[in-house]
């Protein structure tokens, strides 16, 4: 069986929603900034067992500040948001409260996963001491840069959408 | 027709493409300003972008009427390598199908990527000295 769904990666900009989406679809990391203007989409598809696969179009939209200056279209038809800060500026998850209640009201049948990226620049207490201080949880940390986590978000959230 | 109209279609078929396709998706007609569609093994216009198959439920579902705009979509298939704006509309005079238009606009985003690229980093940067400071003012030294 194969199904498909539709998943958003949101979040400020500059936290490295692009290097996620390069580092999941092509298996690439570039090092360079390159901002996001709109969106863009591709699609790879995960086995979640030994009978269901699932294609995931994977739309990475460009950071904003705050997610109520997200084009509205953009979260049409959205089953997963996969919502990422950067561990190491604290401008990009002050407001996350805010932003998740946001993504709640708008899509509030959508799983959501908070991603704390960039895990490769900082120590683990640094972590540790950013996740502690969260108003919500974070699902999981990763390294776009190193791959480190990235495949099992993408399982998971696959897991999470098949419920 | 007259004159005005004729420069209005020239200029506008230099940079704009029509699709007209059902709402599974199978290919009607296509003006083919951007990018021929006559060759492709597929007729089924949402397997063409991965932008489209993401929302192909929701497009299916459109009122007779209803319009619906994705700005800057960037690289939305090998064929349209630059920043395009697709209006999906489903028309009343013909509900059956739906209509796309794609506008190309790589060359004005192209600017418009530029000058955001170069906002975010003095943003980015902003942020870094603000926290720096931050931390100096409290006596500890950054993490980073």
């Amino acid at each position: 069986m194969e199904i498909k769904k539709k998943i958003i990666l949101t979040g400020s900009f500059g936290v490295g929603k692009t290097s996620l989406f390069s580092r999941f679809i092509y298996s690439e990391f570039d090092e360079k900034y390159l901002t996001t203007i709109g969106v863009k989409v591709d699609k790879k598809t995960i086995n979640i067992d030994d009978d269901t696969n699932l294609n995931i179009m994977l739309w990475d939209i460009a950071g904003e500040v705050a997610q109520d200056k997200v084009p509205l279209s953009y979260f049409l038809g959205t089953s997963g948001i996969i919502y990422v800060f950067d561990l190491t500026r604290p401008m990009t998850y002050n407001n996350i409260l805010a932003d998740i209640e946001y993504l709640k009201n708008i899509l509030p049948e959508a799983t959501i996963k908070i991603i704390g990226n960039k895990k490769d620049l900082v120590t683990t207490a640094h972590i540790e001491s950013v996740i502690s201080g969260l108003p919500v949880e974070c699902d999981m940390t990763t390294s776009a840069k190193t791959g480190e986590n990235v495949e099992q978000l993408f399982q998971s959230m696959g897991e999470a959408l098949m419920i | 027709m007259t004159k005005l109209n004729k420069y209005q279609l020239t200029h506008l078929s230099r940079n704009t493409q029509f699709i007209l396709f059902d709402i599974h998706g199978n290919l009607l007609e296509s003006c083919n300003s951007l990018f021929p569609t006559q060759d492709i093994r597929k007729q089924i216009v949402y397997e063409w972008f991965p932008f489209l198959e993401g929302i192909a439920d929701a497009l299916q579902m459109m009122k007779p009427g209803q319009e619906m705009l994705f700005q800057r979509v960037q690289k939305p298939s090998a064929q349209l390598p630059g920043a395009y704006d697709f209006n999906i509309a489903r028309p009343i005079t013909n509900p059956d199908t739906l209509l796309l238009i794609i506008a190309d606009h790589s060359e004005a985003y192209r600017q418009y990527q530029a000058l955001q690229q170069q906002f975010n980093e003095l943003y980015i940067e902003k942020q870094r000295l603000e926290t720096e400071l931050t931390t100096f003012e409290k006596g500890s030294i950054p993490s980073r």
